[in-house]
């Protein structure tokens, strides 16, 4: 595909090459990544690679603004391969069924009304009607379905998983249809009735932290803390449930781009950034249940830097752990 | 003549036929309209009457239907009737046997008279109850300026014996009443006593605006026993004014106090018989205005004691008090207090106020209803082998076995109020439905794990309350469209070469429509997992 250079990078006269690249990188022009979707992809597969090279490289705006967040949720789409034709209808005709049943139903109501309810920017921009709404429409499409995998029809934590969609996609049928694809494709294991794919998840957590830092594992694991216990809700919502939410939004930008197995390298990345704190803490598990706000670049960045120590068969395991529920991890 | 207008066609006719129509008028009316009060039905044909006014031209506009032939019947008939107005007259005036109040009479009848000849010009007659209201309020704004300030509208509200056994503070003297202007009493002002007997000479007729004047009163005037007629209008009245706790008025015992109501009630027998009728109507329900007072204070309140004494029953306690009512037609106090208040046991208050409030009529209507009920209540009602079930209001068989026609119809199902409205900036959807259609129809073959899929249990969420959580307005409908349609244009062509790199697992278990919305992901898709490693690994030369 021949790239279109934006025209804005041609109205800068008379700038040196080195500012030139500034220019380009710089953090309020993201048009390369939304002029680079506006073309049609002559070859998908390629035009994939570049879209994520240009998100590793460029990343996407962190801002609030509506078209920043249309422009994530497109490229979240394009990324996951999720089509939003006929996505309206098909959100209100499973609206039309209304709450799913009863134990269902009231599982979802008891966990809305919590959902990231210290962030401001979340509650000003999605409401619990939506939550509820989306959460129920998955329930009666799960029923519907019969995958090859058993997905639950609601299972604590899709809350906090669909919480980025809702308020990144600028319609709540797209961040349906986005949070379908990412639970029956994604991580259909994190979400199953046994919840395989977490405690695989888990298991893979504390061999490549072990692997990665050592003696951080060792004073864990001394202090009887696996990653069963402190590390479960990371693994589940794919660190969405730690703050700040733009945060997650960009780490998001990055696993649609690359794979949310790198979920478990980040977790790693924000762990191994505290860790001082952990060994000063007098209760480390209070500190590792409620991770600070962590910048998504640095941990991308950390986390990225964790690969050349992950064997390639642990590296294999990550990427399976999350489709294969037949996978169990000793 | 084709283009003038109403107030046209009355131009030719001259003041003086007017007057003499007016004159007509009122004896005519005097004779169809013996003082009964007006009903209802009169109120409301008056209302609709295009002539708001009080001009005496406007209402001879809606008396051009008369003939001459007709007035001069119910001229005669009036004629014949005189002697019948002159013996009302009679008994009027024996009731106040003094000669003085005679004379006074005949000199009021007469300065009547012959204003009635000097301003017969202002006669008009009362063609409706709400005339007759504003100009009893004329009426009372004149005797506010000759009496000082009038007492409030409630005030009338309540009958005269009320008022003058709750007024103790009253003057032996002044507690007398011009028994042709009977309202005086009820409207006086603390600072001059409303109930002194005011002289027939007072009653200066020539000072008043008589323009404010209205015929009734002056035409009452001639006969003082017209005067009290009017009063029969008062009832009708009240009852069109009553709401909420005034409805009351039915049942108050503090307002069915019997001291002269059957000394009206007589009076009213004895001289008119036709009223009487039209009393006897409305006694069963309200509590009328009793007659004239006569006599002193001291003697009026011994009489009061002793029509008390002799009418009301020797009631033990304040219980059995209210369980009966006066019944002036029989004279006898009856029980009823049961009745009464069975009809409103299964009665919302809120119900009850909101009937109580409703027009005299209404109230009447609504009595009766209760009273079948009541009646069915204690003897049910057997029409051709059903029995009227009170509790359900309807109609069953006395066999008990009554075949449900609708047995086998099912309930209808709550179904979800949302409305697809497209957006006009929308692809249509009929459009979209036939493209789906036929994708569908096009898998048809193909698509063996059609059945496969589980049922889905609508059964019960059909019946699901309707909850506000899954009511998407239109407006928000119309964004979801729009952003649908804003992602087509945006990046649609993104998935026009369909997405087989990604789709081509484990849809044998989806639903049609869901399986072509969505992506899953492949273990041979997973490449893209692989890439962040590749790059890391090559850049770090391992």
């Amino acid at each position: 595909m021949i790239y279109k250079k934006p025209t804005q990078l041609k109205t800068k006269p008379n700038k040196p090459e080195a500012e030139y690249a500034i220019y380009i990188m710089s953090p309020e022009h993201h048009s390369t990544i939304e002029s680079f979707i506006s073309y049609p992809p002559l070859l998908v597969h390629s035009s994939l690679s570049q879209l994520r090279y240009l998100i590793l490289s460029e990343g996407l705006p962190v801002e609030s603004a509506k078209n920043s967040k249309r422009l994530r949720c497109y490229v979240w789409s394009i990324l996951s391969r999720t089509s939003m034709d006929n996505c309206t209808n098909d959100y209100v005709d499973l609206l039309k069924l209304g709450p799913p049943q009863s134990p269902i139903y009231d599982k979802i109501k008891n966990d809305t009304g919590r959902t990231l309810q210290t962030d401001q920017s979340f509650k000003q921009t999605v409401s619990e009607e939506s939550l509820v709404r989306c959460l129920s429409c998955f329930a009666w499409q799960t029923q519907e379905l019969e995958n090859r995998i058993e997905v639950s029809t609601y299972v604590q934590g899709m809350n906090i998983l669909l919480a980025p969609l809702l308020y990144t996609c600028p319609s709540e049928p797209m961040a349906f249809k986005l949070f379908s694809t990412l639970c029956y494709s994604i991580i259909p294991t994190y979400i199953t009735h046994n919840l395989i794919g977490v405690a695989n998840g888990a298991k893979l957590l504390d061999i490549c932290l072990k692997l990665i830092d050592p003696k951080l594992s060792k004073f864990l694991s001394d202090n009887l803390l696996t990653a069963e216990i402190y590390g479960m809700a990371s693994i589940l919502t794919l660190s969405s449930c730690n703050k700040p939410l733009h945060q997650v939004c960009k780490l998001w930008d990055f696993m649609f781009a690359y794979g949310f197995h790198m979920n478990i390298l980040f977790i790693i990345g924000m762990l191994v950034k505290i860790r001082k704190k952990i060994f000063n803490a007098d209760s480390p598990m209070n500190l590792l249940k409620d991770l600070p706000p962590f910048d998504a670049d640095e941990i991308i960045r950390v986390g990225v830097g964790f690969l050349p120590k992950i064997p390639s068969r642990i590296y294999t395991l990550l990427v399976e752990h999350l489709t294969n529920p037949e996978l169990s991890i000793g | 003549m084709n283009d003038s207008s109403f107030e046209d066609i009355e131009t030719p006719y001259t003041q003086d036929v007017i007057n003499r129509r007016s004159y007509r008028k009122q004896l005519i009316n005097r004779k169809s309209m013996p003082n009964i009060a007006p009903t209802a039905m009169s109120t409301i044909s008056s209302d609709a009457t295009a002539v708001p006014n009080q001009s005496s031209d406007a209402y001879w506009n809606s008396d051009d239907n008369f003939t001459n032939a007709s007035r001069g019947q119910h001229y005669n008939d009036f004629k014949s009737n005189q002697d019948y107005f002159d013996k009302v007259v009679q008994k009027s005036r024996d009731k106040r046997s003094p000669t003085k109040r005679s004379n006074e009479f005949a000199h009021k009848f007469n300065m009547t008279s012959d204003m009635r000849l000097q301003k017969e010009h202002f006669l008009k007659h009362p063609t409706s109850m709400m005339e007759l209201k504003s100009n009893k309020r004329n009426s009372s704004n004149n005797m506010k300026l000759k009496y000082g300030s009038l007492s409030s509208r409630e005030k009338l509200k309540s009958s005269i014996s009320y008022v003058t056994l709750k007024q103790p503070r009253r003057s032996s003297s002044s507690v007398r009443f011009k028994p042709s202007v009977v309202n005086l009493g009820e409207m006086g002002s603390n600072d001059i006593s409303p109930i002194r007997e005011a002289d027939d000479n007072e009653l200066e007729f020539d000072t008043y605006d008589t323009n404010d004047l209205n015929d009734t009163v002056l035409i009452a005037k001639p006969n003082r026993d017209d005067n009290f007629l009017n009063k029969y209008a008062e009832p009708q009245e009240i009852g069109d004014n009553i709401e909420g706790e005034d409805a009351e008025f039915i049942l108050n015992n503090d307002v069915l106090q019997p001291q002269f109501l059957s000394q009206s009630s007589n009076f009213n027998k004895k001289s008119l018989s036709p009223v009487n009728e039209q009393y006897d109507k409305f006694n069963g329900i309200t509590r009328k205005r009793s007659g004239p007072l006569k006599g002193s204070p001291v003697s009026r309140i011994q009489t009061i004691k002793q029509t008390i004494d002799s009418n009301s029953p020797n009631t033990a306690n304040e219980e059995e008090d209210k369980s009966v009512y006066y019944d002036p037609a029989s004279k006898q106090w009856v029980k009823y207090v049961d009745n009464i208040t069975e009809g409103f046991s299964d009665m919302d208050i809120n119900e009850h106020r909101r009937n109580s409030s409703t027009n005299r009529k209404d109230r009447e209507s609504y009595n009766l209803k209760n009273l079948k009920i009541r009646s069915n209540s204690r003897k049910p009602t057997v029409v051709n082998n059903m029995v009227l079930d009170e509790k359900n209001q309807r109609w069953v068989s006395v066999s008990g076995d009554d075949p449900d026609p609708f047995a086998n119809v099912p309930d209808f199902a709550i179904q979800s109020v949302i409305k697809k409205n497209s957006s006009p900036f929308l692809r249509s959807r009929s459009t979209r439905e036939d493209l789906r259609t036929k994708r569908v129809e096009a898998n048809q073959g193909q698509r063996n794990y059609h059945s496969i899929g589980k049922p889905l249990s609508r059964s019960k969420s059909q019946v699901f309350e309707s909850d506000t959580r899954y009511i998407i307005d239109s407006h928000a409908l119309e964004k979801f469209y729009h952003e649908e349609n804003k992602w087509h244009k945006s990046i649609g062509t993104w998935f026009l070469m369909g997405t087989d790199d990604f789709e081509t697992m484990d849809t044998n278990g989806l639903d049609s429509g869901i399986q072509n919305n969505i992506s899953l992901t492949s273990k041979d898709n997973r490449d893209f997992m692989y890439e962040i490693r590749k790059m890391v690994m090559n850049s770090t030369g391992q």
